[in-house]
């Protein structure tokens, strides 16, 4: 039967340590210091050393300031960071000569993680490390060890290690080790509870939230063990904005999810406001939803993309903001202005959103809404905006049954053939965006930047709907361009999936597209220009 | 597109002065003369006294309305939303006049607005007793307000909903009114309807049956923030083809909207013999599923009915497979016939207005027609609305 190390007393359900698996009570674990300590053995010896007065925490203290080396194992092999083993020598043999004093032993010195030699119980290291360290003269003690010796070790050295305690709080940051409940396993702790700290290198005295982002980019570590949403969850406090710190300024758009507002925070931004929908009954999937995009956000930096600089979390309030976009949009210059592209303009335009494009998806993520409204053009640069966000928003309005699908206009038209026929009046979320629904899209862009106008122009909604979705496209009759550029419109265009490129391939074509005239004269052999283009 | 069409009965404008009604100008002579010019044009047309009565009051009245301005109406109620904009039946304080006021959300630049304006004044011109009428039309804070005459019986959608089927006989009252509606529109002004179907039929407790919603500003279809498609589709093969369409289309859409008033249910796809069935109960079951107020919703989803079709596999059947008909047994060889012309996939196939004002249906159910009061009885019953004293 297990009894409690603390009380003695039998314990059936409890705390147990996942590291040297002491038993407690509840209540009892609360009283039992925060770390398992060292084997047995070591106290004991440390405890000799102390009385014979060779040992101070001032040592201690200035172990901690170095960087420690990496341990060498007690064969000789380079113990990995991580499993810095909490305490001394394999054998006890070699630090009797005093190796305690230094830190860079041929042995596995005591490492200032190790100062959480105190305390109770036996430990070894992490387990999911291996031991490296084997003490096989000590093992059979683990468990045995007395409290009430290690009380005595307390009050012997209470100053001490009263010292020793507080510098291991700081070692271990905002950690307590967390005693398991024996119900429960949680593979978090297994990175909390220690004696060892993950990383042996001093500045890893930071808080959790760091460790774990030290663990996203790849590092090894304690995250390792950490779940998803802790990960997600600590990582959203970077750039959780709180609502008070927004500033806002002029309206300057609405969008489908709601508004958007020019505004202040650490300088201009735009900052779109989510509409919540107050008919939906299940806001937090919603909710859920969107930390789910803006995780995805945060990954972006590209000279082409609008940077995300954060978002509020408030659910009175969602709200993305990102830098702002000061000048106009394509749909603007085209639509509106009716401005007329020379063909290299047109190029290096289409260039540009294939580049911001071709990294959203390397990234892994689907635009799902690239449209002339949402590409910004500053100063000759292409700002992709409003990437991913289709998903957060509602198209079904008015009618409060659902029977209806509330169409924008000039929304069809950059849809591809498997999305339009997928389009449902009840249920709008689950439409079929993918790369190369993408690459479609950015074929109604090329068209618009040949023609100055959308594709079906002046067709009825439900028209569209049937003749994209049965491959029908917009007629090029009235389109004066090179084949090239038909060509890359027929593809981008395309009824299969499979047949419509990628944007690297969109890449390459656009550059090897003539841009400008030639200005050869009169004299100028024809034959040395190519054949094809040479004509425009 | 409709931007080409010309306009014949434009010339008949300059005579009378109506286009000017937005702009204050409502001194009494000359009101009287615009009603008497007006009086003169509307002989031309046909009706009878009961008719021309009526539609002199509304243009006597309708003189009386100077320019509109939004703090003149008071909201009373909603009418109805969807297709681009909302409906509210409103009191426009100045006269005292119930009024349907349609608003449209439309943030557009002056200048297209001002067209929208402008094209919208024809409405003016159309004066029908199968047109609804129109008072005025005028923009405010980023919203087209398009107010119109109020018809207390609501649009045929609504009716269905309440009587569940429409008897053959008031659809055939409903078909005369419609074919008038849509020569009126194409003789007099040269403009099909474009959007022909239940929603877009409004009838009165006086008995009086009108066309509303017609496409008669080009601008203002383009410039739609919102279109909404949904679980029904009443455009014709051709036009969801992108072909070449005219009136013919519209007569396509009356007859799939006579379809589904005669059943009960849009027609798309062909109801089951056991969903037909099902439709035709006997009239004791059909009020009791009246009074458990069943949203009509869901009678497409219940049960083990088909899943709801994605909008492009609807309009797919429209293209491909055979047009709705009516069932056996359930209505006359005439009615049958009568929807059998107007529902053929090819516009050439499909008669055309004056074919089937000649069609004997359409012959039978004129003499019925002019009982206006009858009718008006039946709404009023349907509806649950108190008959005009």
């Amino acid at each position: 039967m297990a009894e409690c190390n603390l009380c003695h007393k039998h314990v059936f359900r409890g705390k147990v340590c996942k590291d040297c698996k002491m038993k407690f009570h509840k209540e009892c674990a609360a009283k039992v210091a925060p770390a398992c300590g060292l084997p047995n053995a070591l106290v004991d010896y440390y405890m000799k050393q102390l009385r014979s007065g060779n040992e101070s925490p001032n040592i201690l203290r200035h172990n901690i300031n170095h960087t420690v080396s990496l341990p060498v194992g007690a064969d000789g092999s380079m113990v990995h960071a991580a499993s810095v083993p909490a305490f001394a020598a394999q054998d006890s043999g070699s630090t009797t000569s005093g190796s305690c004093n230094s830190s860079t032993p041929s042995s596995p010195a005591p490492s200032p993680s190790s100062a959480v030699m105190m305390s109770s119980g036996g430990s070894m290291a992490s387990p999911q490390f291996g031991s490296q360290f084997t003490f096989p003269e000590i093992s059979t003690d683990i468990g045995k060890r007395d409290m009430s010796s290690t009380d005595q070790l307390s009050a012997l050295n209470a100053k001490e290690t009263a010292s020793s305690i507080t510098l291991t709080d700081s070692l271990l940051g905002n950690d307590r080790i967390d005693v398991v409940n024996t119900n429960t396993s949680n593979d978090s702790d297994k990175s909390d509870k220690t004696l060892v700290d993950t990383n042996s290198s001093g500045d890893n005295r930071s808080s959790v939230l760091d460790r774990v982002d030290s663990t996203e980019s790849g590092e090894d570590g304690g995250g390792q063990g950490l779940s998803w949403s802790r990960v997600n969850s600590m990582s959203i406090k970077e750039w959780d904005i709180p609502y008070e710190e927004l500033q806002f300024e002029d309206r300057i758009g609405d969008g489908r999810f709601g508004s958007v507002y020019k505004g202040n925070w650490h300088g201009d931004v735009a900052i779109k406001m989510l509409t919540v929908d107050s008919q939906q009954t299940d806001q937090t999937s919603q909710l859920q939803a969107f930390k789910r995009e803006i995780a995805m956000l945060r990954k972006t930096r590209h000279e082409n993309l609008v940077l995300f600089m954060g978002a509020c979390m408030n659910p009175m309030h969602l709200a993305i903001v990102t830098s702002l976009c000061k000048h106009q949009t394509l749909f603007t210059h085209i639509h509106l202005r009716k401005e007329k592209f020379a063909m290299n303009r047109i190029i290096i335009i289409a260039s540009q959103i294939a580049q911001g494009m071709g990294y959203l998806h390397a990234k892994g993520i689907v635009h799902k809404d690239l449209k002339s409204k949402n590409i910004f053009i500053e100063n000759g640069k292409v700002v992709i905006t409003d990437f991913g966000l289709f998903n957060v928003t509602k198209l079904c309005h008015g009618n409060r049954k659902g029977e209806w699908l509330s169409i924008p206009p000039g929304w069809l038209c950059y849809l591809a053939p498997e999305v339009i026929r997928s389009l449902q009046a009840f249920n709008h979320m689950d439409l079929p965006f993918s790369k190369a629904s993408d690459v479609y899209a950015f074929g109604t862009v090329w068209y618009e930047l040949l023609c100055g106008e959308w594709p079906f122009h002046g067709h009825p909604s439900e028209s569209i709907i049937w003749q994209v979705g049965r491959g029908m496209k917009q007629s090029l009759g009235a389109l004066q361009a090179s084949k090239d550029v038909k060509d890359v419109l027929m593809s981008c265009w395309a009824y299969s999936v499979d047949e419509r490129p990628n944007y690297s391939r969109l890449l390459k074509t656009f550059e090897r597209l003539p841009r400008k005239r030639l200005a050869r004269c009169p004299s100028h052999p024809i034959q040395l220009s190519r054949s094809a283009e040479s004509v425009f | 597109m409709y931007k080409d069409k010309k306009k014949i009965g434009l010339t008949l404008v300059h005579s009378v002065d109506t286009t000017d009604n937005s702009n204050n100008d409502t001194k009494n002579s000359t009101s009287v003369a615009n009603v008497e010019a007006l009086t003169k044009k509307l002989e031309e047309l046909e009706m009878n006294d009961e008719q021309r009565a009526r539609l002199e009051q509304f243009l006597t009245q309708k003189e009386l309305v100077g320019e509109m301005a939004t703090e003149d109406f008071e909201k009373m109620g909603e009418l109805g939303s969807g297709n681009g904009g909302v409906v509210w039946k409103v009191m426009h304080k100045p006269t005292d006049l119930v009024m349907a006021r349609k608003l449209i959300h439309l943030e557009i630049k002056p200048a297209v607005r001002n067209q929208i304006i402008r094209e919208l004044k024809v409405l003016h011109e159309c004066n029908s007793p199968y047109i609804v009428g129109f008072y005025g039309a005028f923009y405010n804070d980023g919203e087209i307000s398009i107010c119109m005459e109020y018809m207390d019986g609501g649009s045929l959608d609504l009716i269905l909903k309440n009587a569940r089927r429409i008897p053959e006989r008031i659809l055939g009252r409903i078909s005369v009114a419609v074919l008038r509606g849509l020569s009126y529109l194409r003789e007099k002004h040269s403009i099909m309807h474009r959007d022909v179907k239940p929603s877009n039929v409004l009838v009165s407790s006086r008995g009086e049956t009108k066309l509303c919603d017609f496409g008669v500003s080009g601008q203002l279809i383009d410039s739609m923030a919102n279109t909404f498609v949904g679980t029904r589709s009443y455009m014709s093969p051709e036009r969801l083809q992108g072909t070449h369409y005219s009136v013919q289309s519209d007569i396509w859409s009356m007859g799939l909207s006579l379809v589904e008033m005669a059943i009960g249910k849009y027609p798309i796809p062909p109801p089951t013999p056991q969903e037909l069935a099902a439709l035709f109960e006997t009239e004791d079951l059909q009020q009791e599923s009246k009074r458990s107020n069943l949203p009509a919703c869901l009678e497409v989803i219940s049960g083990d009915g088909p899943l709801p079709l994605a909008i492009f596999e609807l309009l797919e059947y429209i293209v491909n497979e055979p047009p709705p008909t009516l069932p056996d047994g359930y209505f006359s060889k005439e009615f049958q016939s009568f929807v059998g012309s107007c529902l053929q996939k090819k516009p050439s196939d499909r008669a055309d207005l004056q074919t089937l004002m000649n069609h004997d249906f359409v012959k039978k159910a004129e003499l019925d027609y002019m009982n206006l009061a009858e009718f008006g009885a039946w709404v009023c019953k349907t509806m649950n609305i108190k008959p005009p004293s």
